[in-house]
Parts: C-alpha cells; sequence; structure tokens
C-alpha cells in the first residue's frame, strides 16, 4: 500500500522567519484551545540549535529503519511539552493581594530556549524552525497505528488520526520522528495538525500559512506547475525536507537560512566564515544542503549585481497558495 | 467507491458461508448447555441469585458464586513479546485474574479481581496508561480477537473513567467501539494492591449486532485480559488467558 | 462523498434474506469497521468533527489599540454571540503590484486577543471603587450612576478649589483609536484640564529630527524599504518590534539590498542582516560621526544636495560660532536671515526659504552655493569678520575628533570595518541616488543624548543625499507619531484650536511632581543642576508646567528641595498603563500618587494603573467599538466596528467621556456652580451645557458619527466613508498635511515635499539644520553634531537596557497566558553567561536587580547574546506578574533624567509644542548590579 494521490505541499522560507509566533498562536486559538489540547502547539516555532518542542524530539527516535520498518522512539512525557503555568487573575486582582503569580512555576516550556542557539559571543548563533506536522508520504505514525486510525487522504495527502477510530495507543506519538502527533488527555485520544483540511476545502490557506506576517510559507499541489511550492521544490530545488534521514518523506519542505551574517573578530571585521555552520545545516536537512545554499547565494549575487532571480523573485511572491 | 464495494462483498460471501457453523455449533440451540462448551475447559458458572447482580466487589451475594482463578500470558502484538512470553520490555511471568459470575435471570454480572500493585486511574500526560481489564464473549474460537466475517464481542472496563465499553473486534485492529452498548455497568474498587471490578449486562442483548444473547443454562466461550498502566499496557500489549467456558446456571 | 462502510451495509442489512442471515449468525459485522488500507479511507464522516470548529455567524472588520505602530487590519469571527477568535483580514491594496505588499499585517499577539482580553480573566466589567489600599485589588462593584456622580464632585471640587489645571488628563498616540483618544481629551479642553505630552515621554521622540528637520518625525512605510539598496538596523529590532513589516527587510535583500545590523548584542534581527557587529552600548554617535567624516574624506558626498537641502553652505562667523545674519550686515535687517556663498557668481546671498525670507522655497536655481571657502564680510558696524560655510566648519570638527581610529577605542569597533561601512554607504548612495536608510530605534534613542546620537545619523544621510528619496531616509521607527487625519484629530479633540488648550510635556510633569532626584550636569559640560535648568525654562516661558506657578519663586528653594507649591489633584488615565511605564515608578508612587485625590483609569483589563486607581471604569475591548486606525508603516487607513456590543457594562470611551460631562454638567447645575473664568484663556467657561458641547448637540453623540467627522475634517481622509474604509482599507489621499503627498504606485518616503518641491524645513534656516547655536547647545559643546557617552552616574557595574520585545506590545500582553507561556512564564532578565558565573547564578535562578531607585526581582536567563557587562529586561511587564512577592517592575530601578537642551526654547525650532518638542523620557543611561535572591 502506498499514497497514489494528489500531495500538498508547504514551503517555509528559514531565510524570512521572524522567530515571532504567530503561526503558533495563530494555531493554538483556531484549534488547540480546547480541552484537552492546551499543552499541544500542533504548530510550533524553536529556537535551533536547542531541544526544541518536545524537549529533545530530535533524540526520541521514530521514522523508518534502512529495511522500511517502522521504529517506536521514545513517548515524550508531558514535561518534555512544558508544564503551562496558569495565573490567578481573578483571585489576585479583584479579591485582594495585588500579586499574581504564575502556578505552576515553570522549569521549561516550548520555547525555553528561545535565541539561545550555540557558540561563543560574538559568534554564537541561532534560527527559527516553525515545525508541524509533515503530512509525510510514507507516515510513520500511520504505519505504526495497531489499528489503521490514521490515513491519508488521496485528495490532497493531508494525514489525519481519525477521532472516531482513534483509541489513544499513542504508537503514532512514539513512531513520528517530527514529535507532530500529540495525545490528549481528555478525549483519551492522539491529535495532529490536521493541515486546516476543513479551509483547504473552502481553498482557503492554512491558518499558520496566511497569518503569517513574515510572509514565509508558500502552499499548494506539488504536481501543480503553476504553484509556487512546485517551483521552489520541484523545479529550482531549493526547498528541503527536514531530517530527510527519517525515511517518512515529509511535505513541509524548507527554504534553508542562507543570507546572514558572517563571524567576525572581536572588533567586528568579518571573518568569512558562516555564522550558522554548514555541519549543523547538513544535520538538519541532509548534504544537499550545501548545494542549495550555493544557489540560493548565486542569486543573491545576481541581483545585488543588477540581474534578476526568479527564485529570489517567488520568495517575494504576493500569490503564495495555489489551492 | 468501486473497489470499497468489491471489499466488502468479499465480506458479506465470507460471513454466509460461515453460518451454518456458527449457529449449530455455539448457542443455537440456547438452553441446552451448549455445543463443545463444557468438556475440557476450565469451567465457569454464573451463579443464579436472587436480586441485584450488580453490586459492589464486597456485596455479600459475591459468596454464592465460587471464583475461578484465570492464568493471564503476557503478549505484545505490536512490538513483539508473543504468547505468553516476557515480551520486549514487556511483562515478566504470568499473573491471573480471579473471576466470579452471577445472574439473577436479567442481569448478569461478573467479578474481576487482580493483583496491581500501581494505581493508574489518572492520565494527565502522554506517559499515563490506564489499567484495565476486558471480558471477551466469543461466538467461536477460531480467532483469539475474532475476524472480519465472525467478530468478538468486548467488555472493556477501563480505570482512567471507571467506565465499561461494548466493542466488537474482527481480528487485531479492528476494535469497533459500538454506540449501543450502554447497557453496561460496572462498579470498581482498588484496594492498595488490588483491582476488583463488577462489570454487569442484562442477559440479552440490547442489539444482536453487538452483543450476543445469553440464556440462562447456555455455555459460552470466554477469555479474559488485563491491563497495567504503570507497565504502560494498551491495545495487544497485555495479559491474557486462554478460552474458558461460561456456564450460565438454569 | 463515498458512502460509509457501515451505512453501506445497513442498507444491506435492511433487505430481508440477508438481515435474517446475519441475525441468524448472532453477533454480526454490520458495526464492525475494519480499515484494509489507509491512504483508501472508508471512515471519513467524523471529519466533520473540526471542520464544526471553523465556522462562526458573523465576521467584524477590527484592530488594537496598545500604542503598537501595527495598524493590522483583523476580521473578528462571533459565533452565538460570542467572540471566537480573530484572523488579520490580510486585504489591502497593492500600492503597485511591483511591491510585495503589506498583507498579512498582523502579530502573534493580535491573534490571541480575544482568548486573552475580550474573553479574559482580567476583564473589567462593571466600574469598580477601590475599597483596600491603592493596588491592594479590593474592590467594590459600583454603578456607572455612582462611579459617575463621584468623578463629577470630585472635578467639581477641584476646579473650585484648585483651578482646572490640576486636572490631568493622560492618553497616549492617538493614531491607534483617534476618537478614543478625542473623548478624554475633548473633555479636558472643554473643562481647562491639561492634556500630557506621551511621544516625548515615552522617549518615542528623537530629539534630533525637530532639532535638524523641524519635524516631530516622518518616515518612510515600511514598503519603501524594498527601495533601499543599503538598509542599516541601528539600535531598531524589527524582527520584535515590527513584525508586520519585517518581511521588507529580507524581500529588499532579495532586491540587491545589503543589511547592516549595528546592536551590542546579537539580537533577533541581527540573524537576518548580511553584517552585524557590537558596538559598544551608547557610542552610536561617535559611530556615526566617524562615517560622516570618511564621507567627506572619500568624497562620496551630494554636494548638490547639501547646498540646497542642509545649512552646511550657510555662512557662519568664526569670530561667534553663530551664522552670519542679515542683522549683522545691514541695519534693519532680520535676525532669522542668513547667507550663502554663491560660487558661481562669487556673491553673499541671502538664501532663500530661511524662517525670516520672504521666499517659501529653498529653490537655490541659478546659485552653486559653496561647501568651502573663507571670506571676509563687512558688518552693518563697518567692522569684518571671516565667515565660513557651516560645512567647513563641521569638516574641521570631524577630521580633529572623529576619525575611525579615533572612534575604534570609543565604539569597539574597528577603524578599517568603519571605514568599510563607509566606503559601502558612499559608493551606494552616490550609485542609487541615495537609496541609503537607516532604521532607527530605541535602542540608541533612550540615551541621555539621544539628540546627538539623532544629529550624527540624520547627518551621515544627508550628506550622502539620502534624506527626501525613496529607499533612504532616517526612518525612526518608534512610537505610533503619524495619525494621518491629524487635522481632524485637533478639530475633534480640541473645538476651539489647539493653542486655547493646556498642554503638558509629562517628562517635566512627572519629574517634578514625583520629585525625581536632581542630577548635576557638570560633567556633561553644564553649567546647573537639571533643576535649575527646568526652574529658568519654566521661568522663561520655554515650556508650561501645571498647576501653574507650582515651582513656586523660590528657584534655589526649588533647585535645593524640589519642593512645589502647588499639586495635581485628578488623573485621568485611559488607553494607557501609565503608571507601570512611568519611569521612576517608585518616585511616583511615593511622592506623586499621594498628592493625587482621585486617580480615574478606564481599562478593559486590570493593568497595574487600574490597579492602582480608586475608581476604574469598564471600557468596551477593540472589538466592541467604532474608531479609525493609522500607522506611520502604511499609508493605508481602515477601521474598528463592532463585532458584539460592548460585553458587560463596558462603554466605549467616547460614550465614557460623554456620559462623564453629563454627570458633571448634572451636578453642577445641582450644586449651582454653573461656570467659572478662566484666567488664562480669559474667558468663563459654561458647566451647564457641558454635554451640548461635547457632542457639539448631539451632533457627535454616536461613535461612527465622531469617526466620519474626523475622516471628514482631514485632507488625508475627506471623501472617504466609515462604510468604505469597513469594506476594504484604503490608501490616504494624495494631498497630505505631512512632508510629502501619498502619490499613486509609489511607497510613502518623508521630506519629498522638501527634496523634490522645494519647500523650507520648519527650522530657523529652512534647512536640514546641523548648527544649533541656542546658548544652552553652544554651552554644552553640542552646536555641531558631536559625541557625548552614557551618563555613568548609577554607581553600579552593569549597564541596564529595557528594549522593546517580541511579546509585549508595551505592557499589554504582558499578562496574557499565552504569551507568557511561549516564553519562561514570567519577567526575566537576560545576561551573558560570564555575568552570571561571575555572580554564582544559573539560568533560571531569581535575582535582584538593583541601584538606589530601587529594586526587583525577576528570574535570569543566560544569554550568549548579551554583551557582557549589561542586563536587559524587555519592558512592560506589569508591576504584578511574577514578581516573588513585592511589587516591582521593571522602572523600579529608573529615574527621569532631563537633558538641559531639550528645554531649550526661544529659538526657531526649538518652542514647546505637545510631543514635538520637549524632554523626552530617557532611561538607557541606567547601571544596576544583580545578586542571586533567596527570599
Amino acid at each position: 500500500m502506498a499514497f497514489t494521490g494528489r500531495q500538498l505541499a508547504m514551503v517555509i522560507n528559514l531565510d524570512k522567519c521572524l522567530g515571532c509566533h504567530t503561526c503558533t498562536v495563530a494555531c493554538k486559538n483556531l484549534w488547540t484551545n480546547r480541552k484537552g489540547r492546551e499543552y499541544m502547539y500542533w504548530n510550533n516555532v524553536e529556537s535551533k540549535p536547542g531541544p526544541g518542542y518536545p524537549r529533545n524530539w530530535e533524540g526520541m527516535g521514530g521514522g523508518f529503519d534502512s529495511y522500511g520498518n517502522v521504529q517506536y522512539g521514545t513517548l515524550p512525557t508531558r514535561d518534555d511539552y512544558g508544564r503551562d503555568p496558569d495565573y490567578d487573575y481573578q483571585g489576585g486582582l479583584f479579591e485582594g493581594g495585588g500579586i499574581v503569580d504564575a502556578n505552576p512555576q515553570p522549569t521549561w516550556l516550548s520555547n525555553w530556549d528561545e535565541d539561545v542557539g550555540e557558540g561563543t559571543f560574538p559568534n554564537n548563533y541561532y534560527m527559527y524552525i516553525p515545525r508541524l506536522c509533515n503530512h509525510c508520504t510514507n507516515p510513520a505514525c500511520l504505519a505504526a497505528c495497531p489499528r489503521n486510525a490514521i490515513y491519508k487522504r488521496e485528495e490532497d495527502g493531508i494525514v489525519l488520526v481519525d477521532q472516531d477510530r482513534c483509541r489513544g495507543y499513542r504508537y503514532c506519538v512514539r513512531a513520528c520522528p517530527y514529535k507532530k502527533v500529540m495525545y490528549n488527555a481528555f478525549t483519551k485520544q492522539s491529535e495532529k495538525c490536521i493541515f486546516c483540511y476543513p479551509r483547504i476545502e473552502k481553498g482557503e490557506p492554512n491558518a499558520c500559512a496566511k497569518q503569517c506576517p513574515g510572509r514565509i510559507r508558500q502552499v499548494g499541489f506539488l504536481d501543480d506547475t503553476s504553484a509556487d511550492v512546485y517551483k521552489l521544490v520541484v523545479q529550482h530545488q531549493v526547498a528541503m525536507p527536514l531530517h530527510p534521514e527519517y525515511g517518512t518523506g515529509p511535505n513541509v519542505y524548507y527554504i534553508p537560512p542562507f543570507s546572514g551574517a558572517s563571524q567576525v573578530d572581536e572588533q567586528g571585521r568579518p571573518l568569512n566564515v558562516d555564522r550558522i555552520p554548514m555541519a549543523f545545516l547538513r544535520s538538519l536537512f541532509g548534504d544537499d544542503v550545501d548545494g542549495v545554499i550555493a544557489t540560493l547565494r548565486a542569486e543573491r549575487d545576481t541581483v545585488s549585481s543588477g540581474g534578476s532571480s526568479e527564485i529570489l523573485e517567488l520568495l517575494n511572491s504576493n500569490n503564495r497558495y495555489s489551492l | 467507491m468501486n473497489t470499497l464495494i468489491t471489499k466488502i462483498a468479499a465480506y458479506l460471501v465470507a460471513a454466509t458461508l460461515m453460518l451454518p457453523f456458527g449457529a449449530d455449533a455455539r448457542w443455537g440451540g440456547g438452553g441446552g448447555g451448549g455445543g463443545g462448551g463444557g468438556g475440557g475447559w476450565d469451567g465457569l458458572t454464573a451463579v443464579r441469585v436472587s436480586g441485584p447482580v450488580l453490586v459492589a466487589p464486597d456485596d455479600p451475594v459475591w459468596a454464592s458464586a465460587s471464583a475461578v482463578n484465570v492464568t493471564l500470558m503476557f503478549t505484545d502484538s505490536v512490538e513483539g513479546g508473543g504468547m505468553g512470553g516476557g515480551g520486549m520490555g514487556g511483562g515478566g511471568s504470568n499473573k491471573s485474574v480471579s473471576v466470579k459470575a452471577i445472574h439473577n435471570g436479567t442481569d448478569i454480572a461478573f467479578l474481576l479481581s487482580w493483583n496491581d500493585a500501581t494505581r493508574n486511574d489518572v492520565i494527565e500526560g502522554p506517559e499515563n496508561f490506564t489499567d484495565a481489564s476486558a471480558i471477551m464473549l466469543n461466538a467461536n474460537m477460531i480467532c483469539r480477537m475474532g475476524q472480519p466475517s465472525n467478530p468478538t464481542n468486548i467488555w472493556y472496563w477501563r480505570a482512567v473513567d471507571d467506565s465499561v465499553q461494548n466493542l466488537l473486534s474482527g481480528g487485531l485492529g479492528t476494535i469497533t467501539h459500538t454506540v449501543d452498548g450502554n447497557n453496561l455497568s460496572a462498579i470498581s474498587n482498588w484496594n492498595g494492591s488490588q483491582w476488583q471490578v463488577v462489570l454487569s449486562r442484562p442477559l440479552a442483548a440490547v442489539d444482536p449486532d453487538d452483543q450476543i444473547d445469553l440464556f440462562p443454562g447456555g455455555s459460552y466461550p470466554v477469555a479474559f485480559a488485563t491491563w497495567d498502566g504503570a507497565n504502560r499496557e494498551r491495545n495487544g500489549r497485555k495479559y491474557r488467558s486462554g478460552m474458558k467456558t461460561l456456564n450460565i446456571q438454569n | 462523498m463515498a458512502i460509509e462502510r457501515r451505512t453501506f451495509l445497513k442498507m444491506l442489512a435492511g433487505s430481508a434474506a440477508s438481515a435474517a442471515s446475519f441475525k441468524a449468525f448472532g453477533l454480526s459485522n454490520i458495526n464492525l469497521q475494519i480499515v484494509d488500507d489507509p491512504f483508501n479511507y472508508p471512515y471519513r464522516g467524523w471529519e466533520d468533527f473540526y471542520r464544526e470548529q471553523w465556522t462562526w455567524d458573523t465576521v467584524a472588520r477590527s484592530t488594537h489599540s496598545q500604542n503598537c505602530t501595527g495598524s493590522c487590519s483583523w476580521n473578528v469571527y462571533v459565533k452565538d454571540g460570542i467572540i471566537l477568535r480573530e484572523e488579520q483580514a490580510a486585504d489591502y491594496p497593492d500600492i503597485d503590484p511591483s511591491y510585495p505588499n503589506v498583507n498579512p499585517r498582523g502579530c502573534q499577539k493580535g491573534a490571541c486577543y480575544a482568548a486573552e482580553y475580550v474573553n479574559g480573566d482580567r476583564r473589567i466589567k462593571y466600574p469598580l471603587i477601590r475599597t483596600g489600599a491603592r493596588g491592594e485589588g479590593l474592590w467594590r462593584r459600583a454603578s456607572w450612576d455612582e462611579a459617575l456622580t463621584l468623578i463629577a464632585d470630585k472635578v467639581l471640587d477641584t476646579i473650585q478649589t484648585q483651578g482646572p489645571d490640576a486636572l490631568t488628563f493622560f492618553t497616549p498616540i492617538p493614531a491607534m483609536s483617534p476618537v478614543s483618544f478625542s473623548s478624554g481629551a475633548r473633555l479636558a479642553h472643554l473643562l481647562g484640564g491639561i492634556v500630557c505630552s506621551f511621544y516625548d515621554w515615552y522617549c518615542d521622540l528623537p530629539p534630533g529630527s525637530p532639532i535638524t528637520l523641524g519635524e516631530q518625525t516622518d518616515v518612510a512605510e515600511s514598503t519603501d524599504w524594498m527601495n533601499a539598496r543599503y538598509m542599516i538596523l541601528w539600535g531598531s529590532n524589527p524582527l520584535q518590534t515590527r513584525i508586520p513589516d519585517a518581511h521588507f527587510i529580507t524581500e529588499a535583500k532579495y532586491r540587491g539590498c545589503k543589511v547592516l545590523a549595528i546592536y551590542p548584542d546579537y539580537t533577533s534581527s541581527a540573524i537576518r542582516a548580511d553584517q552585524w557587529f557590537s558596538v559598544n552600548p551608547g557610542t552610536d554617535a561617535a559611530l556615526a560621526l566617524a562615517i560622516c567624516q570618511q564621507l567627506i574624506a572619500n568624497g562620496t558626498i551630494d554636494e548638490g544636495y547639501l547646498a540646497e537641502q542642509t545649512d552646511l553652505p550657510l555662512l557662519m562667523r568664526t569670530d561667534t560660532g553663530k551664522y552670519l545674519r542679515e542683522s549683522d550686515v545691514a541695519a534693519g535687517g532680520a535676525d532669522d536671515r542668513f547667507y550663502f556663498w554663491c560660487s558661481t557668481h562669487n556673491t553673499l546671498e541671502l538664501a532663500p526659504g530661511t524662517e525670516g525670507s520672504s521666499i517659501r522655497s529653498i529653490d537655490i536655481s541659478g546659485h552653486s552655493p559653496a561647501l568651502t571657502g573663507s571670506h571676509e564680510v563687512t558688518l552693518a558696524d563697518g567692522s569684518s569678520v571671516t565667515v565660513q560655510p557651516v560645512f567647513e566648519q563641521l569638516k574641521a570638527h570631524l577630521d580633529a575628533n572623529y576619525t575611525p581610529a579615533q572612534a575604534g577605542p570609543i565604539t569597539g569597533v574597528a577603524a578599517d570595518v568603519i571605514a568599510q561601512v563607509a566606503r559601502e554607504v558612499g559608493d551606494t548612495a552616490m550609485a542609487t541616488g541615495g537609496r541609503v536608510m537607516i532604521m532607527h530605534g530605541a535602542g540608541t534613542n533612550h540615551w541621555f543624548h539621544n539628540d546627538l546620537n539623532n544629529r550624527a545619523m540624520l547627518l551621515m544621510l544627508s550628506l550622502c543625499g539620502a534624506i527626501g528619496k525613496n529607499g533612504g531616509g532616517f526612518n525612526h521607527y518608534v512610537g505610533q507619531e503619524k495619525i494621518w487625519p491629524v487635522k481632524g484629530l485637533v478639530k475633534l479633540s480640541f473645538p476651539e484650536g489647539g493653542k486655547k488648550q493646556r498642554f503638558q510635556n509629562t517628562t517635566m510633569w512627572t519629574f517634578v511632581h514625583a520629585r525625581m532626584t536632581d542630577q548635576d550636569l557638570g560633567a556633561e559640560g553644564y553649567s546647573q543642576s537639571t533643576r535649575g535648568y527646568l526652574y529658568d525654562s519654566v521661568q522663561n516661558g520655554w515650556m508650561p508646567l501645571y498647576p501653574e506657578g507650582c515651582l513656586g519663586n523660590d528657584k534655589n528653594n526649588f533647585v535645593s528641595t524640589g519642593a512645589t507649591v502647588k499639586d495635581p489633584k485628578v488623573m485621568f488615565i485611559w488607553r494607557a498603563n501609565w503608571f507601570n511605564q512611568s519611569k521612576g515608578n517608585n518616585y511616583v508612587e511615593q511622592n506623586l500618587y499621594p498628592k493625587l485625590d482621585l486617580i480615574v483609569d478606564v481599562n478593559f483589563h486590570m493593568d497595574t494603573t487600574a490597579l492602582y486607581a480608586d475608581v476604574v471604569l469598564p471600557a468596551a475591548s477593540h472589538y466592541e467599538k467604532y474608531d479609525i486606525n493609522t500607522t506611520d508603516m502604511h499609508s493605508f487607513i481602515h477601521p474598528f466596528t463592532p463585532a458584539i456590543p460592548p460585553m458587560f457594562e463596558s462603554k466605549s470611551d467616547w460614550q465614557t467621556f460623554q456620559a462623564l460631562a453629563a454627570k458633571i454638567q448634572e451636578r453642577a447645575v445641582q450644586r449651582g456652580f454653573t461656570s467659572f473664568y478662566d484666567a488664562k484663556w480669559g474667558g468663563n467657561r459654561d458647566l451647564s451645557t457641558l454635554s451640548d458641547q461635547f457632542t457639539d448637540n448631539g451632533a457627535l453623540a454616536a461613535d461612527i458619527d465622531a469617526c466620519q467627522f474626523m475622516l471628514d475634517n482631514a485632507p488625508e481622509t475627506v471623501g472617504m466613508t466609515m462604510a468604505q474604509i469597513d469594506a476594504q482599507p484604503r490608501r490616504m489621499n494624495e494631498q497630505t498635511t505631512w512632508t510629502s503627498n501619498v502619490e499613486p504606485g509609489r511607497p510613502y518616503t518623508a521630506f519629498l515635499k522638501m527634496t523634490e518641491g522645494k519647500e523650507p524645513y520648519e527650522t530657523l534656516t529652512g534647512r536640514q539644520q546641523y548648527l544649533i547655536e541656542h546658548d544652552w547647545f553652544v554651552e554644552g559643546g553640542e552646536a555641531l553634531p558631536t559625541y557625548k557617552g552614557p551618563v555613568d552616574e548609577d554607581a553600579y557595574p552593569l549597564r541596564y537596557n529595557t528594549p522593546h520585545g517580541r511579546w509585549s506590545i508595551h505592557s499589554t500582553w504582558r499578562n496574557a497566558k499565552q504569551m507568557l507561556r511561549l516564553n519562561r512564564g514570567g519577567p526575566i532578565c537576560y545576561m551573558h553567561p560570564s555575568d552570571l558565573a561571575a555572580r554564582g547564578l544559573q539560568d533560571n535562578d531569581w535575582v535582584r536587580i538593583y541601584n538606589d531607585h530601587g529594586d526587583v526581582v525577576v528570574r535570569v536567563k543566560a544569554w550568549e547574546s548579551e554583551k557582557a557587562g549589561r542586563v536587559t529586561m524587555y519592558h512592560g511587564w506589569e508591576r504584578y506578574v511574577g514578581v516573588k512577592g513585592k511589587k516591582a517592575n521593571f522602572n523600579s530601578v529608573t529615574g527621569i533624567r532631563i537633558k538641559p537642551t531639550q528645554l531649550a526654547g526661544g529659538y526657531g525650532q526649538l518652542h514647546f509644542k505637545l510631543n514635538y518638542w520637549g524632554p523626552t523620557g530617557v532611561q538607557r543611561d541606567t547601571r544596576v548590579q544583580v545578586e542571586k535572591y533567596n527570599g
């Protein structure tokens, strides 16, 4: 059994991400502000390098081995997602005291290490990476579900957890190497990003994409040669899946950060050394990232010397959705 | 759509072919002690009592029934550790569940008691799994979780919300929670080292599609299972028994 | 839609034969759901589960009003009478299809306004009257009538016993909701109360702009960044503070722009730059002046531009250091007419367009004003004096003090890096006609010597002809100064005109009435302390201070004690968290608040100011009222419209102040106090018709009528209707009251009326003015752009930095749960790991930040990007959230410092004007210590 339908894809330009989390909050208030979903960020933004959300998800396993066998990774704990504090404003501000403290006092939250990264000043580095379900071509969550309660829609490739059928076994949570299936302790079922299919079905882009003030997301069908995503993913091949080695065939693609500053000496002299080490980018996107970055930098050189670039204009597009 | 219809048609054919065997051999007789029921299997007798049977585990009425100790073996159908084995990260040695059954001509009740040192009835996060137990009432012995053409009926109780669900199973991965299983009731108690759970239902099925009718005097294949939440048991990762026979006293 | 398998089987089962077969077998599989192929899934009826979660009954257009420059149009979704959520409308028209458009303007904070504030648990539902101590959070619910009566009586008492200038009205930034601004301002106007400034108080005002350009601020809309070919992010952190606009930075890069970031820390915006280096905090002017020195040395200056647009060709006397005036040269000549030397004709020429010139143009066609040279001029008294263009003096000043080699050790930036930047700036400007811009922010604007930072950067851009150019300019994005239809605002707020309104610079008012610590300014080159200059400024009539006469007649007494002789008595605060955001927070609490008999806060949520108020009136949220909304970041206008009526007992601000006007009128009549004489304006104020005056006899009673009135009375919006701007945001009309018009297809940039239209600047010289001869400037050695370092007066080891951040708009959203959960759940400060280690601190420890002004307890985050020797605490934290039991905030360790030159008046462009010229509330020079907190 394999997927033979049409596939929607999203391209996210990390070279342009603001780290503002509007995507996260848009998703939160549309989908995950309901009972049992409060702790969930179907879409989150994490600073990299860093443990991300859930904490250290990249070390939890999942995906497929080289023989195509699904791998059951570690099940994240509630603490790995962070214990959201609450605030008794009603009591503190209206019933006396005039002080409101976080309860519980947090020691870890989904964006705890915002802007932290790695390295030593003045050459430390960090980048933002928004993450959502990759709606994989070969979803490990789907393969792992002993009930076949996870499926992939033929018309758009959106991967869904059937909320009637799911019995909350959480094998999908373990198998997803991106840890983007989450367990709802109230309904006792697993849930995940639904790629906003109710919107998609009406021709409206995903909330995370449409509400992105950084204008970094493009959405369309991979077989639609007029779509930005087709041009960036298939034609120009400058958008890359995150952790391709996990073997699930993600359909969220990233433009790697390519236009950042150089390392500097103590007095600010550029050293012509990438701040974000290529080795780190390779660890995210695989070895092909070198070529992609070279291509994108060459496009910038072209533009800076007065030429034009179809790729860079695609990244400035006003018409980012083809649904 | 076309593919779907073809598949469904196949199920129908299979079901129809098996019909005579099922009807005759298993419970067609109704009142007569039931086909191949008793025989070499351990018998569990549902003793006829008067008065209500949905009663607490410590109710004196349970004294009228004798307990059958049913051996449970670890299995993990997802990650391995099969029949009776330890399995990957799974259970160790066998466990057992003590089972009693009573009925009053209208309703039937089971009392399942099994050791569990940890009470897992709160699910706060993904790492929490509920303690649970189940009774499987089989139409036949062909497959332990039923077949597509020949489902089994499972009463599934879970500690987390102290609820009991009526399930159909037609093989691994086919558990279906039927909406018309609301005639199942449970009373549970955890005494510090042991779960005691009473599961009860009218003898008459609420919907014969989803439950089998039970009759005084009848014999029915039955099996039991428990899940220990602390061992992350759920789904096919569980302790289960072999087939037993339930005899319902006239 | 495929027929579900279950349904299909039930259909089959319905026929007699098959039904019988199934029944006979006992358990059927009719209800059994089996999935064979997850890529061809049979049971999809459940999908309605999520579809139903994306449904609503009605949608309304609105936006947010938090002193934010976003001005982002949102759709608000309502279901069953409840506001569910919001989403950017994302329907701004294109300025031109060749530009990336401004959609979808918005940010994460706007995206949770409904959840956090409309429906949040801090919502003020009813009028509240304080029952405990201020700040204790103890209230009783009152009726509107009771609350308004209490307030009205106190207002009347105060007018009778103190005078109307003891009534203080504070609300900031009209642009974000001008009708709401006007509500209390109009009442203040009619009563004779004082209306406080905000743009200078919050130090959004770049004083160098009025000094140099004669303009409060005017900037390019963010779309114009696309035209830049060299962009310097200088103390501005747009990735955090201009979220709806920041995309243009990278988009400009993709069109060939180079982006340079200059910050001490490797902050969020630096990661989007092509080049970043760390500059020593507060040394930016030295860096800019060194670049200026290099631009001149390299010859990459636009001489034609300088000759026309700046005072650099104007002649200055070498003996006095002041301009050569017509009054110097000719008997009876004006002292506001100035000269240049025409190198074409070798003649002394009066410059057109100066303040005293009859020519209202700076067009110097036919002349070539010389930038260099030296001339002897015979004065009216027959004596002779040597004069030089300002440029000559400036060049000498730069060459003597600001070579890269000199600036290097000051700034921490290598001389060759400074030279490299200067080369790139100059070359790019020369090649592109000035498409070099500085995006300027509070990081450099909040220093004591902020005017010097501004002037140095302005000079750098002027030298290469980059001000008043698309893709260029000093784009100072701090604050929300641009209420596009400003004339409509003024007419609605101040119906008798701004000249008949008591306006008050809030920095001075707070400094005096909160009895801030005085500072000896000798080290900065000044002869008096702050209080001395302040007293003189008020005495000279340069700056107003209310209540009038409050400083008394004994300067020495005031300077030595800070004591005043009259106090403010009643304070109205709306659309603001004034107390929380007040620098010198402890002084305000301890010295100013006790003077106030009544503090009225109008608010939709219980912020710190509301918590410390005496009466809190419930305000409609931004989704429950009409208003309009504009920004300097784009040239469109769009409205607030009510998605639902005001919730609970809340009212729009326009209705609240209208109701208060009616109550004051009612009580005045009842008390027989129907009018009073206002000596300042020499007329009687009629209280018996106050309500009618407020509504203009009913014509402005409805909020939407007030909105339309504003649209009708400004050239930018005349002809537009509320319905039209509700249907879709509209671009401003072409003619504006600002420094450029809004041309179709062309992004707005500032000062085109000057560079293209040759209109004079609003300065003494009618030009960008780099020589300021005011005595206080001369005394401080600041006549020409110069560098002065941070005022290191606090004897503590760490610099204290309180920038604007990602997670709040000032204090709003600081108590938003969703935002708190997306960072560390409470107030934090950032320090370099080495500074943590030196204090035995770990990440997430509680720490006490302290100095002589006070202290605050927060958690610390180890942040490698922070410059060692500095602690950063993003501003806006409420005094009551997560502070370990001690009410305090980021302002508990600040005071107020006033720079004497910003009290100056009586000179050309240096005259008091609300929010245009008046001292700024600076705090960047603060120093602190940090220690582990074990309480």
